[in-house]
């Protein structure tokens, strides 16, 4: 009876060990940025700084002053308005797509104007920038705009944003700026 | 007050346990040495049109030819995970090495077929065509030209942070070919 009964509760420390263990969380969901949901329209407010999506279209090509850029998919470019909070920063931002996959802000705009990722947000400051993705179009309705710190550093503040409610309009041929 | 001796039966059941345990593990250790060297390590050899994977990113040679004095390998190159891949042939990256004989060619430029423009990042469902460009010497003649591939292993929780990692580089395959000229 107390081999069955040791058997029992080693069989329990197993089980419980092994739960722990598929249920604990990895560095990966353990160590993440805080996020906001911010709605469509509103205006988003992290620690660090704060942004407001404007609008949004797509273009199939970028005119560049090196060239003309094209792509599988489409561009997709998001008008923002941020700004910093306490101190100058800069920052770096992702499309969720409707299927989840993330895309970061496409190296192929190097020229363009305006860029957040290379524009630096000073406190109080409103700056007017462009965020560009290349990405398939079906990515688009039902993704969000998410807008950090680069690197993503562990609880810090960052938005995620909903798009504006409208599609984006398609500018069929390049635009240049 | 002392408790009894555990009976006989008692022992021998305990220490059978202990030793199958050890029987166990000496029995898998031997088994896993002869599986490894009953499979030797002998790197694919992949032909034109082949798929191979390179970690992050699914690499289709379509072409290999010479184009004004340089070598220039024509592929389809797809991002495989689901987020933008700024670095698509690994940290550090290791882009396919050209063989010729015993020498191995420089880094080659690598370029996207559609405008020419440096290939930066790879986006997730976007496969590009892209070209591999090795400059050759001045002396090369027209032999057949080795291709070695090498692969990034993932890993779920990697052994320091318990984070997702792609670690190191493994040899992953071989293309041998002779390049043909450019239509």
């Amino acid at each position: 009876m107390n081999l069955v009964r040791t058997m029992a509760i080693l069989l329990f420390a197993v089980a419980a060990l092994g739960a722990m263990m598929l249920t604990n969380p990895g560095r990966d969901r353990a160590f993440q940025p805080m996020v906001a949901r911010i709605a469509a329209g509103d205006q988003g407010q992290a620690r660090l700084f704060s942004a407001r999506i404007d609008g949004w279209h797509l273009e199939p090509a970028l005119s560049l002053p090196s060239g003309e850029r094209t792509s599988e998919g489409v561009f997709l470019v998001l008008d923002l308005t941020a700004a910093g909070t306490t101190e100058s920063t800069t920052l770096a931002a992702d499309w969720i797509g409707a299927s989840g996959r993330r895309y970061a802000t496409t190296a192929r705009a190097e020229g363009l104007p305006r860029r957040l990722d290379t524009a630096w947000m000073q406190p109080g400051l409103d700056s007017e920038l462009t965020a560009t993705f290349e990405l398939p179009e079906d990515e688009i309705m039902g993704g969000a705009l998410l807008l950090h710190l680069p690197r993503m550093p562990a609880l810090e503040g960052a938005l995620l944003m909903a798009p504006p409610q409208t599609p984006p309009a398609i500018r069929l041929a390049p635009v240049s700026r | 007050m002392t408790s009894p001796e555990p009976s006989l039966l008692r022992r021998m059941i305990r220490r059978a346990i202990a030793l199958s345990g050890i029987a166990a593990a000496l029995l898998l250790g031997w088994w896993m040495r002869i599986e490894a060297a009953r499979s030797p390590d002998l790197l694919p050899e992949i032909r034109l049109g082949e798929s191979v994977s390179l970690g992050r990113t699914q690499l289709r040679p379509d072409s290999l030819t010479l184009e004004d004095g340089r070598l220039v390998l024509r592929a389809l190159a797809e991002n495989v995970t689901g987020e933008t891949q700024s670095s698509p042939f690994g940290i550090p990256a290791r882009p396919p090495e050209a063989v010729i004989g015993d020498s191995v060619l420089p880094t080659p430029e690598i370029v996207l077929l559609r405008d020419q423009a440096p290939l930066g990042q790879l986006q997730p469902r976007l496969p590009e065509e892209i070209s591999m460009i090795w400059t050759l010497p001045e002396d090369w003649r027209p032999v057949p030209v080795t291709l070695r591939f090498s692969r990034e292993t993932f890993k779920l929780r990697d052994n320091l942070y318990g984070q997702a990692s792609w670690l190191g580089h493994v040899p992953a395959a071989t293309l041998t070919a002779l390049p043909g000229t450019a239509p």
